[in-house]
């Protein structure tokens, strides 16, 4: 029988760590291709994900509904640490051998294209709000509304943000297209 | 979600000021739909899955972060260590006056 988040949540914050473990079930493949959408390697994305569930884990005491999801949650807390991960990069620049995208599972390596290669390279120049936005939207397939809980914005900020973004993109892959920056 | 409905969905959260720049908004559903195919969901490893989840299971109790507790644990620890500084220094002065030599009769007279 399908347990509700919220049922499992509450449970979990006993310490039941049978309920976090279906929690984290539930999650895990949407936490990591966040993160390695936002990353570019398995490597890293696995690493981060195993550390957005730890934090999970120590801080599910602290968390109350409010009217973002538990999996909006989940989302959060993978932000700020590849936000993290980035600024940490930033300042000791490390030469990836993983550029080709590899992990484990074979879904990428079957469907990608280079339009696909070519959308997700330049989606990685943009700020990291923007990749953020981005990858709720089109991704985790989030509404404005939730989206909007989940970056402190308001609904009307979230769509009038996604509608400059996108803009900015088409002009980007029109350009790239046309064999021009 | 049938890609019809995303695409609704879509083009209500992107619609601009604009009204009538219907190229415009086609471009940017075309850019949408690039993104979404783009961004496959994954799955990480079945290897990693599982280490994690049993990491995840033996992990030792997370220790309490609610901040009200932290701060009362932390007055109380505060308390304790002033209680027993004060009654160190005091058993200190206690001792330091109870060594001193008692003043004769004939010097107190003359003091008087």
């Amino acid at each position: 029988m399908y347990e509700p988040d919220e049922s499992l949540v509450r449970t979990a914050q006993q310490d039941n760590r049978v309920a976090f473990g279906i929690l984290y079930e539930r999650y895990v493949t949407r936490v990591y291709s966040y993160v390695y959408y936002r990353t570019g390697n398995a490597h890293d994305a696995e690493d981060l994900t195993e550390k957005v569930f730890l934090q999970a884990l120590t801080h599910i005491g602290g968390y109350r509904d409010r009217g973002l999801p538990f999996s909006a949650w989940l989302l959060t807390i993978a932000h700020n640490l590849v936000a993290n991960w980035h600024r940490d990069r930033s300042r000791h620049p490390v030469v990836s051998l993983d550029n080709a995208g590899h992990h484990g599972g074979t879904d990428l390596e079957l469907t990608d294209t280079e339009d696909h290669q070519m959308v997700r390279e330049i989606v990685a120049t943009l700020p990291q709000e923007r990749q953020h936005l981005l990858l709720l939207k089109f991704v985790e397939e989030m509404s404005n509304a939730d989206i909007g809980r989940v970056m402190g914005r308001s609904e009307g900020a979230v769509k009038a943000l996604l509608y400059r973004t996108l803009r900015s993109l088409a002009a980007t892959l029109k350009a790239r297209e046309n064999g021009i920056g | 979600m049938g890609s019809d409905e995303l695409s609704q969905r879509i083009k209500g959260s992107i619609a601009g000021d604009s009204a009538g720049s219907l190229a415009m908004e086609e471009d940017l559903l075309n850019v949408a739909n690039r993104l979404k195919q783009a961004w496959p969901p994954l799955t990480p490893s079945l290897a990693f899955q599982v280490r994690l989840k049993e990491r995840l299971m033996a992990e030792p109790r997370p220790v309490t972060t609610d901040p009200q507790i932290t701060v009362l644990a932390n007055h109380s620890r505060e308390l304790v260590l002033g209680a027993a500084v004060l009654s160190i220094a005091g058993a200190a002065v206690f001792l330091w006056r109870s060594r001193m030599p008692v003043p004769s009769e004939s010097h107190s007279a003359r003091i008087a």
